[in-house]
């Protein structure tokens, strides 16, 4: 059978596999946690500068919470006792050995218990993870880029899922209460694809970081993957100028 | 383009530049194109600096005129206009890390990952100024005015990939149809072909890869820079094709084919 007019009829399905396409995103994801009991998370203090953070939140911001002892050059850790889920909540415990110099760890500092819902769109609108530092999660629930991107987060956060998982935070002048923070800060937090904080800025205008945090371990690819990178861009421009050399 | 390699009269001329207009409506990449459609010509034999004034000034009032329409939504959106800097040039966009291949880019996630406080826009305009200034310089002194748009286009077009923060894979769409038709312009065997060819096929074929690559080695190295590399190698072949004189190999028009 001889089909009339097949340029017409081959738009039609390219539309309809692209509608189809649209559609099939279009399903409830179930969120988890992207680590498992007995995992071990430890993340490093890379800059800390206490004079700076003295006269922008006062001397007491590292007297309590994720921030308590915080300095340059220590390590936190956490390891991950239990995790639970059920329909509507994620909830893990987590060991936690606030910040150390020390090469050994010692006896725990605390045994906190962290929770999310599981469906994000049931936090209210306006919803701050927390008012006061670090303003953001050590860890998330993935697909993290679909959960930051369903909750109704408040005017300090603008979520960023274009390329890597991102909250950028923008704290202004007197946000906390009169003269704290002194000046407008701002924090871009980055996080991996388990939902993990991989790397934690807190910056004033022109860009001068005032804390630095990352994930101590680097995964294992990322050196290898980088000599070969640098290496075979290398051979493969040496090669190619040789090559035109000789003809 | 088209147009102002076909219709040489003024209505066309600003046709031409009213559609370019309209393009940097929906998608601003092509705003450095602007300062090359001045017909501006510095002969370096004769040392003389030559004008078109009357065209020059229609290119631009053209290409201007629907670019200035968005300053009335800004007018009436003020919020839109402090969103739009904050988004483009003062935001923390500018700064996370990402695998933009402009030259901008590596200087910024250098910065950022050591952290070594910088200005985003000092680093954009510094980057514009030397990029943008060799290149313009190099459409002044092209000594072939023949098909002086097509290469000022290019010119436009790569210096907005090398200082733009945000240059990503779907922008080289803008600059891989320019390459091809300037190896159908250029002579068969000109050596020129050396830096548009490679160029041409690595945005093609392999420019995707090394974004999946810079995932692998974002914590460590997150510098997307083999990019830039062919950027700026396509750069230099199209300045080194303003500069050289003319070989004995008879050019053709892009219109004769």
């Amino acid at each position: 059978m001889k089909v009339r007019r097949p340029n017409l009829f081959a738009s039609i399905a390219l539309i309809l596999i692209f509608i189809g396409g649209f559609t099939s995103n279009v399903i409830a994801l179930d969120y988890s946690i992207g680590f498992r009991e007995d995992d071990q998370l430890i993340w490093k203090c890379n800059v800390c500068n206490i004079n700076k953070m003295n006269v922008l939140f006062g001397e007491s911001w590292r007297d309590a919470g994720l921030f308590e002892n915080l300095s340059q050059g220590k390590r936190m850790r956490w390891d991950v006792n239990t995790i639970e889920e059920d329909s509507t909540t994620i909830l893990t415990s987590v060991n936690i050995w606030m910040w150390k110099n020390e090469e050994s760890w010692g006896t725990l500092d605390n045994i906190t218990e962290f929770s999310y819902l599981k469906n994000p769109s049931q936090y209210p609108t306006n919803f701050n993870f927390s008012t006061y530092l670090p303003f953001v999660p050590f860890w998330l629930p993935v697909p993290i880029g679909d959960y930051l991107g369903e909750m109704k987060l408040s005017n300090l956060y603008d979520v960023d899922n274009r390329v890597l998982p991102t909250l950028n935070v923008q704290v202004d002048k007197d946000y906390i209460k009169p003269n704290t923070p002194t000046e407008n800060v701002y924090i871009i937090a980055v996080y991996n694809l388990n939902g993990i904080l991989s790397s934690y800025k807190l910056y004033v205008t022109g860009n001068v970081v005032v804390i630095d945090i990352s994930l101590d371990n680097i995964p294992l690819f990322v050196l290898p993957s980088t000599i070969g990178l640098i290496s075979a861009f290398l051979i493969v421009i040496y090669l190619y100028v040789k090559r035109k050399r000789n003809i | 383009m088209l147009i102002f390699l076909t219709h040489k009269s003024n209505v066309w001329q600003f046709i031409g530049s009213a559609i370019l207009g309209i393009s940097i409506i929906i998608k601003p990449t092509s705003i450095f194109l602007i300062p090359f459609l001045l017909i501006l010509h510095f002969d370096l034999e004769k040392r003389k600096l030559r004008i078109d004034f009357s065209k020059s000034f229609i290119r631009i009032f053209g290409v201007i005129l629907p670019v200035l329409s968005n300053f009335v939504l800004f007018a009436a959106f003020p919020k839109l206009w402090e969103d739009f800097l904050a988004t483009n040039f003062t935001g923390s966009n500018p700064i996370a890390l990402n695998f933009s291949y402009s030259l901008t880019k590596l200087i910024t996630n250098f910065c950022f990952l050591y952290n070594i406080p910088f200005n985003q826009l000092t680093v954009l305009f510094v980057s514009v100024g030397i990029v943008g200034g060799i290149g313009f310089i190099g459409f002044v002194l092209i000594r072939r005015e023949q098909s002086s748009i097509l290469y000022g286009y290019t010119f436009g077009i790569l210096i907005m990939l090398l200082t733009y923060f945000d240059s990503w894979d779907h922008h080289l769409l803008n600059l891989t149809p320019l390459l091809i038709i300037i190896i159908f312009n250029l002579p068969r065997k000109t050596e020129l072909l050396n830096y548009i060819k490679p160029s041409l096929f690595f945005f093609n074929f392999f420019d995707i890869l090394f974004v999946g690559i810079w995932y692998l080695t974002y914590p460590l190295f997150p510098y997307n820079f083999v990019g830039t590399f062919f950027l700026i190698l396509a750069l230099f072949g199209v300045i080194k094709y303003c500069l050289v004189k003319k070989s004995k190999n008879v050019e053709v028009s892009i219109l004769e084919g």
